[in-house]
């Protein structure tokens, strides 16, 4: 009798210890095609770097090991486009993009749907198609949150604010979103005039150029909000051409409003330059994509909109926020 | 000798002036529809974001003259630009070693576009297109798509003034004045044109048609890896996209200055110059009377399209037409 309880415990600890450190399914690889549009900056490297990274961290846990197939177009829509279709013809089991072009991108969507494969815009929602989800940043919100504290910074401070604007690429989405924030909060609160409106195609020589010019001819601005602030040197060099790079408090500091905070204008930001943004989020945005791609992969209900809010930063508040990837000397221009 | 033609005629004189009719035209339109552009103030910002351009159409105009092209010129721009600036900013090296190195790079650049076009004779469009990928990529692969900043030490370069002059512009005037005295008054720049307007003729005279050819491209790049250096000053870093489309604004330039896309025809003096500011003022004016964001590429194709139809019209009635340049130079005056 006491050899059969004997065993009984014995086989009751290995199944328990059996139990305790199996995996907790089958472990899966998923094959992923990652299409960026460009890597004009830092934080698409970081996106990259962070959803792998979580991804890995989950593995254990989840059994979903992720294999990630990266390309990137160099700002070409057509080249993205063949990315795809290269993706595709490998028989990924999902596909990530990150579009150069909102409008261009729904034939892409198009045909992953007739190949039976998942497609996930990010960051940069289509126009042209209807993806499976889409996972990002509200572009809209992030610059409504910049541009209703910048008026209330105006206010505060008794200024009547000649602004200028410096658009991004309008065939981007986000840069049509965040220009249309910020003509309605103008309208609606009535903090600034919008004196200038510059487009920058995301171009730096383009931020400079047109900020200068702008200066120029509008000698009374006396505020900016810069769509991004990943060229914040460019800017900095056209105010310092006219004699405008201060830091709040001087007498010659111009008010800026810049979404973002990228590794250049978290710098900028910590000098007083610029006065207020919201954050562009690298590490959020990874870990949503990551678990939404999860729940995919397990079958499980998903949001087919996925969508998170910056957070507002400014001088005061910069260095304390937390996941902050331009704090992350990996990611430093 | 050509023999001067002493009756006036509206379409040669159009054909031989016509850009800088074009060029008053667009100045006047801007001077009355926003206050403060006629200004010595816009003049100098108009001049001054047209620096790195200037130099870099300087350069290519001699490969344009020898009726060939490339349009590898904004990556060449674009690596040379950051491979110094990953030596100064990330590797801590000395500026002058970096500006050094920049620039013996884009000689080399220029001499692997010599060696694919002269020597291997491969088409013109093809293998500058195909180097203009490779020479991206390379950048790319460096500084892993990555914007790499210039150290605040050294940005304060790109909006240094003489008076009211940027510094830039007096350097690109200095460089536009030496390519003009090459293209004018040397033998390589004669031959150059030579080779432009007729080949066989060119090799019949005994000019070393691939040797000057090859030597084009060469000039090529080093214009490009200088037109780089001001270009990265100017905007304090170098991202993935500097230099993107520059080719196509350099070639612009050229063909409003007057430079023949047919080969043989032009001058850097005053023609890439007034080329480059027709550009510039006409960007600068739709900055200063706050032109809809979507007029820029309308208007910009369509001043690229005029000045390509002009060049064609031109090529068409060649032989009536003078064109402006800094000496005469005829075949003649090749050897």
């Amino acid at each position: 009798m006491k050899k059969k309880i004997l065993v009984t415990l014995l086989l009751v600890v290995v199944l328990s210890m059996l139990a305790a450190f199996a995996p907790a399914g089958e472990e899966k690889t998923v094959k992923v095609c990652v299409s960026w549009n460009e890597k004009v900056h830092s934080l698409i490297q970081a996106w990259q770097d962070y959803m792998e990274m979580y991804a890995k961290e989950l593995e254990p846990t989840t059994g979903i090991k992720y294999e990630w197939i990266v390309n990137v177009a160099n700002g070409d829509a057509n080249l993205q486009n063949n990315n795809i279709q290269d993706c595709i013809n490998q028989k990924v089991d999902y596909i990530v993009a990150r579009a150069q072009d909102s409008g261009t991108i729904g034939a892409s969507i198009k045909a992953a749907e007739e190949a039976g494969i998942p497609f996930i815009t990010f960051d940069r929602a289509s126009t042209s198609g209807d993806p499976t989800a889409h996972v990002g940043e509200d572009g809209y919100l992030q610059a409504r949150s910049t541009a209703e504290a910048f008026a209330k910074l105006l206010k505060d401070n008794g200024i009547e604010g000649k602004c200028i604007e410096l658009q991004g690429d309008l065939l981007d989405n986000t840069a049509v979103l965040r220009h249309k924030a910020w003509a309605e909060v103008e309208k609606e609160l009535g903090a600034w005039t919008t004196v200038a409106e510059v487009p920058t195609e995301w171009k730096p020589e383009k931020f400079y150029q047109g900020a200068l010019n702008a200066l120029q001819a509008n000698p009374d601005a006396n505020c900016m909000y810069v769509a991004s602030d990943f060229a914040f040197s460019s800017v900095e060099n056209a105010l310092s051409a006219v004699d405008k790079d201060a830091p709040t408090g001087d007498p010659k500091h111009i008010w800026i409003a810049a979404d973002d905070i990228n590794p250049m204008g978290y710098e900028a930001m910590v000098n007083g330059i610029i006065d207020v943004g919201t954050t562009w989020e690298a590490y959020s945005v990874s870990v949503l994509l990551v678990d939404t791609l999860n729940k995919m992969v397990n079958g499980e209900p998903y949001e087919k909109v996925n969508l998170i809010s910056g957070r507002l930063a400014t001088p005061e508040n910069v260095q304390t926020l937390e996941y902050l990837y331009s704090t992350d000397p990996k990611y430093a221009d | 000798m050509t023999k001067k033609q002493h009756n006036f005629s509206l379409r040669d004189f159009l054909f031989t002036y016509g850009f800088l009719l074009v060029l008053l035209l667009v100045i006047v339109y801007f001077s009355v529809t926003a206050p403060s552009f006629f200004s010595m103030n816009a003049a100098m910002s108009i001049l001054h974001t047209a620096a790195p351009l200037l130099i870099i159409a300087s350069g290519l105009a001699f490969v344009i003259m020898t009726k060939r092209i490339d349009i590898s010129v904004g990556s060449i721009a674009y690596l040379s630009a950051a491979i110094g600036a990953l030596m100064i900013s990330r590797m801590g090296l000395p500026i002058p070693l970096a500006v050094v190195s920049m620039l013996v790079l884009s000689c080399l650049m220029g001499v692997l576009n010599g060696f694919f076009v002269v020597i291997l004779n491969v088409n013109p469009m093809i293998a500058t297109f195909g180097t203009q990928l490779a020479f991206r990529g390379i950048g790319l692969l460096l500084t892993n798509s990555m914007v790499v900043s210039l150290p605040r030490s050294i940005r304060f370069l790109g909006n240094k003034k003489v008076g009211p002059i940027y510094i830039d512009i007096l350097f690109s005037l200095f460089i536009l004045l030496i390519m003009m005295l090459i293209h004018s008054r040397t033998q390589f720049g004669r031959q150059v044109v030579a080779i432009g307007n007729d080949i066989s003729i060119a090799e019949k005279l005994g000019i070393k048609e691939k040797r000057i050819s090859f030597f084009a491209y060469v000039v090529c790049g080093l214009m490009a890896g200088i037109g780089a250096i001001i270009m990265s000053l100017q905007v304090g870093s170098v991202t993935p996209t500097s230099g993107t489309s520059y080719e196509f604004t350099a070639i612009a330039m050229l063909v409003i200055g007057g430079v023949s896309l047919y080969g043989g025809e032009g001058t850097i003096l005053p023609g890439v110059l007034i080329g480059g500011i027709t550009l510039a003022v006409i960007e600068t004016g739709l900055n200063y009377i706050g032109a809809s964001v979507y007029v820029y590429s309308f208007v910009r194709g369509g001043v690229i399209f005029v000045s390509m139809f002009a060049d064609s019209l031109k090529t068409q009635v060649k032989p009536k037409v003078k064109i402006m340049e800094d000496e005469p130079t005829t075949v003649s005056n090749a050897q």
